[in-house]
């Protein structure tokens, strides 16, 4: 009974934290792509030379402006993928892109983001852009808003570029895949 | 014999005894209150055998059933459950990355793929909060309801339906949750599954039972056929029928156990019958024979002490016939009480096998108060260790042997003693006298023994006839009754006596009756009679009055029969002192006490003494001496006489032969020596006298035997052959008493006697009338052309002296001259006799005697111890 009990506890500890990222509230976003870019690094295979060690921890890694405050910490704490813990390190410039599993490029970087996936020479990140047109332009996801819900869209063949194998049922739910 | 075997059938019938159910027994069963399993039991073999076999089938069907639909079940549910697990593993896998990125749209397609399965009507994705997240619905299943509750991982079976509730995982991570529901197909396709097996079961059930139907018969049909012939047997008792016998088995060996059984039945029922066949004759021998002989029977169980006594049996007692078994008590309280314990030891000695038999006559009272008397006789029936268990016999009514004297058909002595207990005891009662008369036939044997035994039969009938006809016409007939007590002895008692004078006329009108003579063999014959009268008050037991009776008769009869005399106390003392002499007698001889007493014998012509009469006198040691007629009678009544007679013949011989020797006389004294009766016939009297002779040396001319007239004709031929022996002896023989005696005179011719002595009894009546003198003259006168001399007795007077010497007499005897004389007086008398013969002769030289001078000086010298003697002159 006891067990029982405490076994509620926690669904319900549970719930309210993911009510927090509930998509309703446009202030919870970023919540939400925080909750987004820990999923894409379960439908993704990186191949094994993007990681140092087999327990080298799974990095993303926020490039310039950080849009999600502390939430990206919070959805990450404590989860593994393979036996691998996640970091969440703050980039300024690509240069520093090394080392990095998932790379999110926030809004404002993505006005000129050609240039800088260009500069990406390590292989092996999935880079996310945080704007509509991010994945014709060369990363390979990228976010949009879709009547309040965020919904993303997938470039196939920079996945490709990149040596990464995405999961069909991720690509199953991207809205447009652009070439 | 029959109701012993039904009671017990009925008994074991009504009192409701479990009756065993193979048995037609119609009311033993009791449906109300059957249980199920004796309804069931009391079903036919065949019934039984079909409806376990039914239930054997049908549980063994039905467990099949149920066994094969819970396999099938479990197999189809399996199934079902397995192919919805898989169709819920493929759409959570599918449904990972639309959960994890809670695209709705993504999981509906997901969803819509299990359009291609038409068993699941429903499919829900539930997202990590348990809240449903997708939802799918077949069209045409029923109308929506609300989400159902997410439960726990499983598969379910609700309804029919199979419920699977599945983890939608990516990694380690739960995403959420897939619900699938399959259709009712499982149960659809499990009732049918169920109908078919149903159907199988019920065409198995029905051929089961066909085939069971089919089957029993061949157990039953056999025991069937067997049970009829058996109900044919108990119907038809013939125990010739066999059962027929089909194949083998325990069937095959009950027919053969059957119809063995049958086979020992039927020989046992032959032997049965054979031998109730050859017991029904025998026993109806034996009822025929028993009813011809007129005997009851009786049959006793000892072990139980019961006893059966025939109709018959019971009727000779007077008792009611009856068909149940008595108490053997009934019986013992019959009997004589004096008889009880006689029989009761006969019985017992019998049971115990101390006896090879039981027999014993014995008295029983008959219900008319009367006792009967019956001879029983019995053999008992032994088991293995000899006990009597049983004794059976006969009885017969024995009352008319045993109490009729078959000669006169008077009743016997039996009968008498029987009458005189109940008379007894009657008087006892009421106070009354009653009277018994002894009645003895005068000088019967002298009949018997001349005119033979015919004839003394005849006159004992006719006697007996006179007899009864004097008390039927003399005396109250009904309390009256007479008795052949045995010989010429007779017996008669009379009822309600007022005193001895009564039975006193009633002897005198029997004597009366007996007064005409009987006719026997031609002859004419008077029968005289002695009558002794007891009283019912002078004794206590029938036979104190039949011995008293005897006793007066006996006193009759001594003081000259053909008379009565009435029992007086008197009597029974001189009775009493009369059994004292014969026994007193026995030893006198021995002690001595026996003398002999001497009484001369004068010679009319000479007055001189020829000799002396032996007579003997018993010198009593308390009654002093006692005179013949004291004892002699009652010596003479046994063979005690002989021995008496043949110490006097002894002692006289030797007494005379000693006075010979001392004393000279011419001639030679005699003596005469009475020889008895039973001594003359009853033989060894020759041998006596030749062996006394011898012994003393006396002169056989000396001796003369005296026997009297009766005794010689008691046995005429014996006595004579004796007389004729002694005669050739020489020795003198006399005849004594003559005149009392039935012999003719002519009939003395024939006889060797020397002399006749004439009965006192006429020499006493010489003076009253001239019929003795006639008498005693024709006696002298016979005597004389026979060429015998004769002695005159009991001479008392002159007158009869002169008379006597007058009418011829030789020889006197009498107190006129002398009283019989002791030994020595006698000899004191002769040695002064021969003194003077002596001195005579002295006086004259050799001249002659003068016995007269010699009698005078005897009387002179003897004056005072022989007063007699001096009228010898």
């Amino acid at each position: 009974m006891s067990r029982r009990g405490a076994t509620l506890g926690l669904v319900i500890a549970l719930g309210n934290c993911l009510a927090a990222e509930s998509p309703e509230q446009p202030l919870d976003e970023y919540r939400v792509k925080a909750a987004f870019l820990y999923n894409f690094a379960k439908f993704v295979e990186w191949p094994s030379e993007a990681f140092q060690s087999p327990n080298a921890p799974f990095a993303i890694c926020v490039l310039g402006r950080d849009p999600f405050g502390r939430s990206l910490e919070d959805t990450v704490a404590g989860r593994t993928i393979e036996s691998r813990y996640f970091v969440v390190r703050h980039i300024s410039s690509v240069k520093q892109v090394s080392g990095c599993h998932v790379l999110f490029i926030g809004s404002v970087e993505s006005k000129r983001i050609s240039p800088m996936l260009a500069e990406i020479k390590t292989a092996g990140v999935l880079t996310v852009g945080d704007s509509d047109g991010a994945a014709s332009e060369g990363a390979i996801i990228s976010f949009k808003l879709e009547a309040g819900k965020v919904r993303f869209a997938i470039n196939a063949a920079a996945a490709e570029r990149e040596k990464l194998r995405i999961s069909s049922r991720l690509l199953s739910l991207a809205v447009a895949v652009a070439q | 014999m029959s109701f012993h075997i039904s009671i017990p059938v009925a008994l074991r019938l009504f009192a409701g005894q479990p009756i065993c159910s193979s048995g037609p027994a119609p009311f033993a069963i009791r449906p109300h209150n059957m249980r199920p399993a004796a309804a069931f039991s009391n079903r036919s073999i065949g019934v039984r055998l079909s409806l376990l076999i039914a239930l054997n089938s049908s549980v063994a069907l039905t467990s099949a059933g149920f066994a094969l639909f819970g396999y099938e079940s479990f197999l189809q549910r399996g199934a079902a459950a397995r192919e919805l697990s898989a169709q819920a593993r493929i759409i959570a896998e599918s449904s990972t990355a639309a959960l994890s990125f809670s695209d709705e749209r993504a999981a509906t397609q997901t969803l819509a793929a299990l359009r291609g399965d038409s068993h699941v009507v429903e499919g829900i994705v539930y997202d990590r909060n348990g809240r449903p997240f997708s939802r799918y619905e077949r069209a045409g299943s029923p109308p929506a309801s609300p989400a159902p509750q997410l439960r726990k991982t499983g598969v379910y079976f609700e309804n029919g339906a199979v419920l699977v509730f599945q983890p939608i995982r990516l990694g380690d991570e739960s995403l959420g949750t897939i619900f699938l529901k399959s259709n009712n197909e499982v149960r659809a396709r499990l009732t049918q599954y169920v109908g078919i097996v149903c159907l199988v079961l019920l065409l198995s059930q029905g051929f089961a039972l066909l085939l069971s139907y089919r089957l029993q018969s061949t157990i039953t049909a056999p025991i069937t056929e067997l049970s009829g012939v058996a109900r044919s047997i108990s119907v038809d008792k013939n125990y010739a029928v066999r059962a027929v016998r089909h194949g083998g088995g325990e069937i095959g060996i009950l027919i053969d156990s059957f119809n063995h059984m049958l086979s020992q039945i039927e020989n046992r029922e032959l032997a049965r019958k054979a031998a109730e066949e050859s017991l029904r004759e025998s026993e109806e021998r034996y009822a025929l024979a028993a009813r011809g002989a007129n005997d009851g029977l009786w049959d006793w169980k000892l072990a139980t002490g019961e006893i059966y006594f025939s109709s018959r049996w019971n009727q000779m007692l007077g008792r009611p016939d009856r068909d149940r078994w008595s108490d053997p008590e009934e019986w013992f309280g019959l009997i004589h009480p004096a008889d009880r314990d006689r029989v009761r030891a006969a019985i017992e000695a019998h049971r115990l096998g101390a006896a090879p038999e039981f027999s014993s006559e014995y008295r029983m009272r008959h219900t008319n108060g009367s006792f009967i008397w019956v001879l029983t006789r019995g053999i008992a029936v032994r088991n293995s260790e000899g006990t009597a268990i049983r004794m059976a016999g006969s009885q017969t009514d024995i009352t008319e042997g045993k109490v009729a004297d078959p000669l006169t058909s008077l009743p016997n002595r039996l009968y008498f003693l029987d009458k005189l207990e109940c008379s007894l005891d009657a008087a006892r009662r009421s106070k009354n006298l009653f009277a018994v008369l002894f009645l003895d036939l005068d000088r019967f044997k002298l009949i018997n023994d001349s005119l033979g035994h015919a004839a003394g039969d005849e006159l004992l009938t006719g006697v007996a006839g006179r007899l009864r006809a004097s008390v039927r016409t003399g005396w109250k007939a009904r309390q009256s009754a007479v008795a052949r007590l045995g010989g010429d002895e007779f017996a008669i008692l009379l009822g309600d006596v007022g005193d001895a004078a009564d039975a006193a006329v009633v002897a005198q009108r029997i004597l009366d009756k007996l007064d005409p003579p009987f006719r026997l063999d031609g002859r004419q014959v008077f029968a005289t009679i002695s009558i002794g009268i007891a009283l019912s008050s002078s004794g206590d037991t029938p036979e104190d009055l039949l011995r008293n009776a005897d006793t007066a008769m006996y006193h009759a009869k001594s003081r000259g029969k053909a008379r009565f005399a009435v029992f007086d106390e008197g009597m029974r003392e001189r009775a009493v002192a009369r059994l004292e002499i014969e026994t007193g007698l026995r030893k006198a001889i021995e002690a001595q006490q026996l003398i002999i007493y001497y009484q001369p014998e004068i010679s009319v012509s000479t007055q001189q003494v020829i000799g002396y009469e032996a007579l003997v006198r018993w010198n009593h040691p308390a009654r002093g001496i006692l005179a013949p007629s004291e004892f002699i009678p009652i010596a003479e009544e046994s063979d005690l006489i002989v021995h008496l007679g043949r110490w006097v013949l002894k002692e006289a011989c030797r007494q005379m032969a000693e006075w010979h020797k001392r004393f000279v006389f011419d001639p030679p004294l005699t003596i005469s020596v009475n020889i008895s009766s039973r001594h003359l016939n009853d033989g060894g009297l020759v041998e006596d006298v030749e062996r006394v002779l011898r012994e003393t040396g006396l002169d056989p001319k000396c001796l003369k035997l005296e026997v009297t007239e009766s005794s010689v004709m008691q046995d005429p031929e014996t006595s004579l052959r004796t007389l004729r022996r002694l005669k050739l002896m020489s020795i003198g023989l006399e005849i004594d008493d003559f005149g009392t005696g039935y012999s003719s005179l002519s009939y003395l011719q024939r006889l060797p006697f020397d002399t006749v002595k004439i009965d006192r009894s006429f020499i006493k009546e010489l003076g009253a009338g001239a019929e003795s003198s006639e008498i005693v003259r024709t006696i002298v006168e016979l005597a004389r052309s026979l060429e015998m001399d004769v002695v005159a007795e009991g001479v008392e007077t002159r007158e009869q002296l002169q008379t006597v010497t007058a009418l011829g007499c030789d020889y006197v005897q009498g107190y006129y001259f002398a009283k019989p004389m002791g030994a020595p007086t006698t000899q004191a008398l002769l040695a002064t006799r021969d003194e003077m013969q002596r001195a005579f002769a002295a006086l004259r030289g050799a001249g002659s005697r003068d016995p007269r001078g010699d009698a005078q000086h005897e009387t002179k010298s003897r004056k005072d111890d022989v007063p007699v003697e001096s009228r010898v002159l």
